[in-house]
């Protein structure tokens, strides 16, 4: 279990988290949304181990998170591939550094593994430079799923994706986590209204300076596995959907 | 499967039938490479000619001055024999060149062994930045010359002090551009070694190294240009062999027709090492 308790961080003199409190408990897919700045990305660093929190609680199971660790993995915006090795040696050199007790035949049955369930094995011999978006973040979350991490963290990962590889890779993402991993709970920053409804057990909407970090928290009330064609018509993804709407609408800076 | 000749293709296709008159667009042809080339050598050969003809009016009107006759029999001379030795004091311009290209070579490869680890260091870290860097800063600009009596003190030869101060000449863009290569690394493939634990040497194997490349490839390139230009002034002092003291010599035994051959022979090396490291680095950077 995550938790987070009166959690502060600040940049430059500007409090980007402000008495953050959440709980995420065991096998919870939680998504985070909200505008431009409002601190979600550096909440999701911060759980990451990539950045200390200026004051508050961040603990994974009791254990404060003060760096990174193969309990989390994460999944960047930008792919964030290293460009010189191959797809394969993307992810078996990361599963290999955050894994060391694994013996190499484990290794690289995880990696075949992962590589496999995203559809990229026939391309695993290829650079990153070589390959579509789409492509490379599916790697990215091979990697991610590869180090069998309990948490996995997701920084806008397809914002940078057409619509149709999107909608493809937030099914091969559900069916990672819900089929074919140890991975029990996600946390994912997002831009995407329907993309955090369709996804979410909880959705985690996040407003600007100088209120509190968080403005709510919406449930998700529907049964999985969810079906992206029928699922917008549910009352209730209506219902989440208006909410979350109007909940960014009213924080929507001045300036904007 | 069947060949088809390209000129047939068109009224194989469907809508194309003999009777239609209908002509296919044309793309326009861009230039095709050889004309390029041919233009760009031909250009190259009127900057020749117009040098040509001002050294010639120069060497008309200062009689100790050879002109481009002499220098160019010079030069076909020089290369009749390159590797012909009678003696310390007369070998072929092959030999002196090749002496030379040792000396810079050797000096160069300590200060790549020495220098890129080195900028891995100061690049990686702060403290070892702030460190050495005050330290370079000072150096750097000294004549690499300056370091020849120290060489000559400590190692004992002439043809190795020469050696240590192309090293010294090399030490420095190699170590500040391999510095700048290694500081440069993205946050992103920071984080990504970060969040998955790389230890050290994976770090510096899979996300340092690949990244410095490039840069540490333009450090060499740059020492190899000064280091070239250096070895000339070097051996001079050293009055040895290579190529700087087969100029002294000519000059010494009144022979400047020679000492025009050995800057066209001399500047003609430097490109070829110039374009080595050239395509070497666009090799990298593929």
């Amino acid at each position: 279990m995550l938790e987070l308790k009166n959690v502060w961080k600040s940049f430059n003199g500007q409090d980007v988290l402000r008495g953050v409190d959440l709980a995420v408990g065991q096998g919870e897919f939680v998504s985070f949304i909200g505008h431009s700045g409002c601190g979600k990305s550096t909440l999701i660093n911060a759980v990451g181990g990539l950045m200390a929190i200026d004051a508050g609680e961040l603990s994974l199971d009791g254990k404060a998170i003060t760096e990174p660790g193969p309990d989390r993995a994460m999944v960047f915006q930008n792919y964030s591939l290293l460009p010189r090795l191959s797809l394969l040696a993307n992810v078996r050199e990361a599963a290999k550094a955050a894994r060391p007790e694994r013996t190499s035949a484990q290794t690289d049955e995880v990696v075949e593994r992962y590589l496999n369930a995203v559809g990229l094995w026939e391309h695993r011999n290829k650079r990153p430079a070589q390959v579509s978006g789409g492509m490379q973040q599916r790697t990215a979350v091979a990697r991610a799923f590869a180090v069998s991490p309990r948490l996995l963290l997701l920084d806008e990962p397809f914002g940078a994706l057409d619509a149709l590889t999107r909608a493809r890779l937030q099914q091969q993402l559900v069916d990672l986590w819900q089929h074919e991993s140890t991975t029990e709970t996600v946390l994912m920053v997002t831009h995407g209204i329907d993309e955090a409804i369709l996804l979410a057990d909880r959705i985690v909407v996040m407003g600007n300076p100088p209120g509190p970090s968080i403005i709510d928290i919406i449930p998700v009330d529907l049964p999985r596995p969810r079906d992206r064609a029928s699922v917008i018509d549910e009352p209730a993804f209506r219902m989440v959907q208006e909410r979350l709407m109007a909940l960014l609408t009213a924080e929507e800076p001045a300036a904007a | 499967m069947t060949l088809i000749h390209p000129s047939d293709t068109e009224a194989d296709l469907p809508g194309a039938g003999p009777p239609a008159p209908s002509v296919a667009p044309q793309r326009p042809k861009p230039p095709s490479r050889l004309v390029a080339m041919g233009r760009s050598i031909g250009w190259a050969a009127v900057g020749a000619t117009v040098i040509v003809l001002f050294w010639a009016i120069v060497a008309r009107s200062s009689p100790d001055l050879p002109g481009p006759s002499e220098g160019f029999a010079a030069l076909r001379r020089l290369l009749r024999y390159p590797f012909y030795d009678l003696g310390p004091n007369d070998k072929g311009i092959g030999i002196q060149l090749g002496v030379s290209l040792v000396k810079v070579f050797t000096g160069f490869a300590f200060a790549v062994v020495v220098g890129v680890p080195l900028g891995f260091l100061i690049g990686g870290s702060k403290r070892a930045w702030a460190a050495v860097n005050p330290i370079i800063q000072v150096l750097r600009p000294v004549s690499p010359l300056a370091w020849f009596p120290i060489g000559l003190v400590v190692l004992k030869d002439v043809g190795n002090a020469a050696t240590f101060v192309i090293f010294i000449t090399s030490l420095w863009p190699t170590v500040l551009n391999t510095a700048a290569g290694a500081a440069s690394v993205p946050t992103d493939q920071r984080n990504v070694a970060r969040v998955f634990k790389f230890g050290r040497v994976a770090y510096v194997r899979h996300v340092v190294v690949p990244h410095s490349l490039p840069s540490i490839i333009t450090g060499m390139r740059l020492s190899m240009g000064i280091a070239w230009m250096v070895i000339v002034a070097a051996e001079m002092l050293a009055g040895n062999t290579g190529i700087g003291y087969f100029v002294w010599n000519s000059y010494n035994g009144g022979k400047l027709a020679d000492v025009i051959a050995a800057i066209v022979l001399i500047g003609g090396i430097g490109v070829l090492l110039d374009t080595a490291f050239l395509r070497l680095g666009r090799k990298v950077a593929a």
